[in-house]
């Protein structure tokens, strides 16, 4: 038909000029990273045992950090994540404690299913918007974990339980490092290859739209939330198997760090884009930033200052200009 | 034609076209209101079916139920291909083969155009993942087979709405549906676009695709429409071939009166002097302008251009809602400088915007809200609102403008789309601006509401407004423009008089057929131009005697030898954010110096065991020999203090010891202030203040903290063994980390709970803090305040004679100074003592100033000033 076209498609060089903002993430971090490698070569940076506490010390947020890719691409939200975490640990111990450790990790997993179906019917059947449901949530688990423990400490004393959870290594390698990897490459091919994936972006992109293309879009919020909180639970048996116990407050708070960790990484607030491997990068990034800053010798009030205005700095280059 | 399918136009014996949907006695109630009233209505085959109607006359009601998204009432039926349709839900007609494209774009945004296509039927590869090249190349051949040029690969985000538009059809087309709804599919789209969009419609239907059209725009239905069907109040009117209507007895058919439709304008002989001058204007947006423009007073000049023409752009710019990036804009004869809207406000120049959904009105407020919103100022006095007015002002403008509304405080959602224009308009009027700037001011409106906006335009510049028309729809400009002025690729290409446009309408008499020769004028005009555009008496942790830190003293030999090491210390706090914490590490690197012991690292771990563990980690990196650490958490920060230990660094605790750490094997010394002391010394300041009688209660620390845990403990042994008289009623544990915020919390509730509460104890400054905040908001001035450690705060309520009447310091300047000379035993190897205590120093207004200074080593000139104030007062 017509010889003439509705819109070129852009040359490569203005396509990249056009999405370099989309790899800020990567640009970030190895710009960080070397900038790291030259400030504090003498400083232990780059000794492999550092970079690999970077990723002992990340694990945790990143594997909340996959799931709440998905919630953030469904356009919900999940603040009970930290709190949920810290549960796990008091539920885990103590099944540990009381049953062994198979029954502690079912007792971990059965958590995390509790709290999402909750949140999740509360969202979807009630029509509560998530963030005051997981914010109510955030209260309750630890409300009940302070609880159940009387708020003290419960000692993990199962090195099986340790080792495969968080505190222990494969050669040289930590299982953190192997639970972040088991969970990056399983959320980036369910998110990008499947259609459970496809629909989690549809409902967050245009939730009247994946709708009327027959997706069950709460169905799809209902999964995410239930995601969420399993990703929150095992996230909590990593830290109860690193921390060889279980408190209400570990994981207290980690529900910015990992939002932050997924924004950083491309995630939109507003749903509907997103990608594990920059929320990924994102997490660690934010890992290595902290650990930068300690290395440097840096003030405690001067390594705030200058983590939030890296991060600043990130997402701002990040933003398309308006 | 894999998935397009692959129909001729299917005709039945006796030649007739087969039917693809049948809809009988067709009914819809909203509660009592009749939406739709026993309609009948047959779409066949290869064949474009339009309907028309008015706002409210069922259009969009028949539509919703042909996709499934209203249920009509019982005896309705609809047949799909001859098929009764038993369930009503989207999921279901689109099974039928039933495919609709909404008003609204229905695509997903941040997907890509393929990705959408096969939307819940993505194309899998043999590992059962999501195959999107695969699809991207089906997609490919399916624009290809239609003409298409979309890069399937883009985000639809990315589309123009034209493109936008035609990737919705072509998810539509992609089931294989038997009938296409089209509801108001050329709203957003260009004229070449929808050119492009009618060649596409009519092929389809040449494929034997049935087409439900619906469009307010007439030259629409007359161009591509095979029948139509008019509806007016929910009934059905008639239904006929196209070629039996005229424009205006189809205008007649659908508002249900005889109306004159679009007038021919009267001539104007003389102009009024310049409002707006345009000279050379250009924007920073591309298509960049070079535009000379002149709107006159009480003339109307219509700006006709594609979509990308700088037709926007150029009014934006006007608006101040883009920078000017060249040229000048002259109001009145005069050049303004337009920066902001606000700007070209106050130069009396009121836009009305395109979207009106997103930019024109709020939708969840009422028709007055929205109308006074501009004009707030002015209906308001020393910022309240004035209310009469504001409402006089709301009223007349909505009479004014004949806005139809159930009552002003109806919401503006509830409004059809003409009377919501209507109440945009009568925002902007409400400032009396000179100059109105509409952007498609009838996009979306029906065709009686569409003549009653074009008659208030006319009216506006009757009145001696300037007023400037951009407009995709050439009737609209032919029927409300003194003059057209034609944009391309941001020039003024042509401007089009009115008695130019008259010369081409003489050739009929025909109101409809002088319409659409003067459309046809345009339309030239604009295609000439039409380019392509692209866009814890403490006892030590593990139960040791305390040593006195008076006899934790080095040798001036030790100090050399110290020296000569050039050692690295690190120090891991829980926390950092209070004056204790940071006196400690004052104290610390004082001390740390004089050694000539540098200082790698100082963390924080907030309270927070897991983050304390990293921190442990990360300062390692640093090869410290010494590490000074407060354990936030006993057990589960053991392990990573062990990992230190085996690696030969000297660990010195302060208050904490890890579970399982034997002092003089695993660490060097734990110091810590006599907590217990600092109990008792808080519990006898209190009595002291209350005169051994009265209620009181404690707020603690919940948290298995050896140290805070010995204060509490011993507090309360001191009242119960020592002042019967003083009855603890109360006690509330606080987690943090806020734990000013707790504090603050706890005491609120405590005093609402016990009113005759005469004290509360606090376990440490920081929490004191919150109860003194709850205390002042309670009004409770008499309230008796203790706490433990010498904080800002504190230290100056107690100067100023306010409720915190004694706290019991921990000396904690000292405290880092013995812990780091213990470091110096451990680097040594000297035996050091296990636990070493620092005593309580009890503070209250008279010593506040000495305290000051043996706890930190450093005068509080503010708190010395307030304690003089204090003592003249």
């Amino acid at each position: 038909m017509s010889t003439s076209t509705l819109a070129a498609r852009p040359s490569p060089i203005k396509a990249l000029a056009a999405t370099w903002r989309q790899y800020v993430i990567y640009l970030g971090f190895v710009a960080i990273f070397v900038i790291f490698s030259f400030a504090l070569f003498d400083k232990g940076f780059l000794d492999p045992n550092n970079l690999l506490n970077i990723i002992r010390q990340t694990a945790m947020i990143a594997v909340m950090a996959v799931a709440m890719t998905f919630v953030l691409a469904a356009g919900e939200i999940d603040l009970s994540i930290g709190a949920v975490a810290g549960l796990t640990t008091v539920t885990t111990a103590m099944a540990i404690d009381a049953a062994g450790p198979f029954v502690g990790v079912c007792a971990g997993l059965a958590t995390g299913l509790a709290v999402g179906i909750f949140n999740g019917l509360l969202t979807t059947k009630i029509g509560i918007p998530s963030f005051l449901t997981t914010l109510a949530m955030l209260g309750i688990a630890k409300g009940v974990a302070m609880w159940v423990s009387g708020t003290a400490a419960i000692p993990i004393l199962a090195p099986t339980y340790s080792y495969i959870f968080g505190g222990g290594n494969i050669g040289p390698v930590p299982t953190l490092l192997v639970w972040m990897l088991l969970f990056g490459v399983a959320g980036h091919l369910v998110l990008r290859r499947t259609g459970f994936g496809r629909r989690v972006l549809a409902t967050g992109g245009n939730e009247t739209a994946a709708r009327y293309s027959g997706v069950d879009t709460r169905g799809v919020k209902m999964r995410v939330l239930i995601i969420s909180s399993m990703s929150a639970a095992v996230a909590g048996m990593l830290y109860a198997g690193r921390l060889q116990s279980g408190r209400f407050q570990l994981g207290e708070g980690d529900e910015l760090s990992v939002i932050a960790a997924a924004v950083l990484g491309g995630t939109s607030l507003f749903g509907g884009a997103g990608t594990v491997v920059g929320t990924i990068m994102g997490a660690l990034m934010i890992g290595m930033i902290n650990n930068g800053l300690i290395l440097m010798g840096l003030e405690f009030s001067q390594q705030l200052i200058a983590r939030g205005a890296i991060i600043i700095l990130a997402v701002a280059l990040s933003q398309q200009k308006r | 034609m894999a998935v397009l399918g692959n129909r001729g136009v299917v005709m039945t014996a006796a030649g007739a076209p087969d039917v693809a949907v049948r809809m009988t006695g067709v009914s819809k109630s909203f509660g009592g209101n009749r939406a739709l009233d026993n309609v009948d209505l047959s779409f066949y085959k290869g064949q474009i079916h339009a309907l028309l109607g008015g706002n409210g006359a069922g259009k969009s009601t028949i539509l919703k139920i042909l996709n499934g998204v209203y249920t009509p009432d019982e005896g309705s039926k609809i047949e799909v291909g001859g098929v009764p349709l038993t369930e009503n839900t989207p999921e279901a007609a689109r099974k039928a083969g039933i495919a609709m494209i909404f008003q609204e774009m229905s695509l997903v945004p941040t997907l890509s155009v393929a990705q959408n296509i096969f939307l819940t039927r993505e194309l899998r590869d043999g590992l059962g993942l999501i195959d999107d090249r695969e699809a991207e190349r089906q997609a490919r051949v399916l624009f290809g087979e239609l003409g298409i040029d979309i890069d399937p690969s883009l985000l639809v985000s990315e589309l123009s709405a034209g493109q936008q538009q035609l990737t919705e059809i072509i998810k539509a087309m992609s089931q294989q549906p038997s009938i296409l709804i089209l509801d108001e599919p050329t709203t957003a789209l260009s004229s070449t676009e929808t050119d492009r969009l009618f060649e596409f419609v009519v092929r389809l239907k040449s494929k034997g695709v049935a087409i439900a059209y619906v469009s307010h725009r007439m030259d629409e239905i007359f161009k591509i429409a095979d029948v139509a069907t008019i509806l007016r109040d929910g009934k059905h009117v008639m239904t006929a071939p196209i070629g039996e209507f005229t424009l205006q007895s189809m205008i007649e058919y659908i508002v249900g009166r005889s109306t004159a439709g679009f007038q021919d304008l009267e001539h104007k002989a003389t102009l009024g002097e310049p409002l707006v001058e345009l000279r050379g204007v250009s924007g920073t947006r591309r298509p960049q302008n070079t535009v000379d423009l002149v709107v006159h007073r009480g003339e109307v000049v219509g700006v006709a251009g594609l979509l990308g023409s700088g037709r926007s752009s150029m009014a934006r710019v006007l608006c101040g809602i883009d920078p000017l990036a060249a040229g000048q804009i002259l109001i009145g004869g005069k050049p303004v400088s337009i920066k902001s809207p606000r700007d070209a406000i106050d130069h009396g120049i009121a836009l009305i915007p395109e979207d009106r959904r997103r930019q024109g009105f709020v939708a969840a407020h009422s028709v007055a809200e929205n109308i006074q919103l501009p004009v707030l100022d002015k209906l308001s006095k020393y910022s309240w609102m004035l209310t009469d007015k504001a409402r006089q002002h709301a009223d007349k403008l909505i009479k004014r403008l004949r806005v139809k509304t159930a009552s002003p405080d109806s919401p503006i959602s509830t409004l059809s789309g003409g009377n919501a224009q209507k109440v945009v308009i009568a925002k902007w009027l409400g400032n009396d601006p000179d100059v109105l700037v509409l952007d498609e001011p009838t996009a979306g409106i029906d065709i009686g509401s569409k003549g009653e906006i074009v008659a208030l335009i006319r009216e506006l510049a009757h009145q001696g407004k300037g007023i400037l028309i951009l407009s995709s729809e050439l009737a609209e400009l032919l029927a409300a423009s003194d003059r057209i002025v034609v944009m391309s690729n941001g020039q003024l290409v042509r401007d089009i008089p009115r008695s130019e446009l008259d010369a081409v309408m003489a050739a009929s008499i025909d109101p409809a057929e002088r319409l659409q020769l003067a459309e046809r004028y345009l339309q030239m005009a604009l295609q000439n131009r039409a380019q392509v555009y692209a866009k814890s008496h403490s006892v030590g942790p593990n139960g040791e005697a305390p040593a006195l830190a008076a006899n934790v003293q080095l040798s001036d030999a030790e100090f050399a030898a110290i020296k000569a090491m050039r050692a690295k210390a690190a120090i891991v706090m829980h926390y950092t954010g209070n004056a204790w914490s940071h006196a400690q590490v004052a104290g610390l690197k004082a001390q740390f110096n004089a050694m000539g012991i540098e200082v790698v690292a100082v963390t924080d771990a907030g309270f927070k065991a897991e983050q304390q563990i990293a921190d442990i980690e990360d300062v390692l990196s640093r090869d410290p020999q010494i590490i000074v650490s407060i354990p936030t958490d006993p057990v589960a920060t053991a392990g990573a203090y062990r990992k230190a230990a085996e690696r030969g660094v000297k660990l010195v605790y302060m208050d904490n010891v890890p579970k399982g750490h034997v002092a003089g094997r695993d660490y060097v010394s734990a110091v810590s202030s006599d907590n217990h002391a600092n109990g008792v010394t808080s519990a006898q300041l209190m009595a002291q203040a209350l005169g051994g009688q009265g209620e009181i209660a404690l707020v603690f620390h919940a948290a298995d903290f050896s140290v805070t845990h010995q204060r509490h403990e011993a507090f309360k042994k001191t009242m119960a063994e020592h002042h019967p008289g003083i009855r603890i009623v109360a006690e509330q544990g606080i987690t943090g980390p806020d734990f000013a915020g707790q504090g603050r919390q706890a005491a609120a509730a405590m005093l609402a709970a016990h009113p005759t509460l005469k004290g509360i104890w606090a376990v440490w400054d920081v929490p004191a803090e919150g109860v003194l905040a709850a205390a002042r908001a309670a009004g409770r001035t008499d309230l008796v305040v203790t706490t433990v450690d010498l904080g800002r705060a504190v230290a100056e309520d107690m100067a100023r004679d306010g409720n915190v009447k004694g706290v019991a310091a921990q000396r904690a300047y000292d405290h880092g100074q013995t812990e780091a000379l213990l470091a110096g035993y451990g680097l040594l190897d000297k035996p050091a003592p296990a636990y070493v205590a620092l005593p309580a120093l009890p503070v209250t207004k008279e010593n506040v100033l000495d305290a000051w200074q043996i706890v930190y080593r450093d005068s509080a000139p503010k708190l010395e000033q307030n304690t003089r104030q204090g003592d003249f007062s």
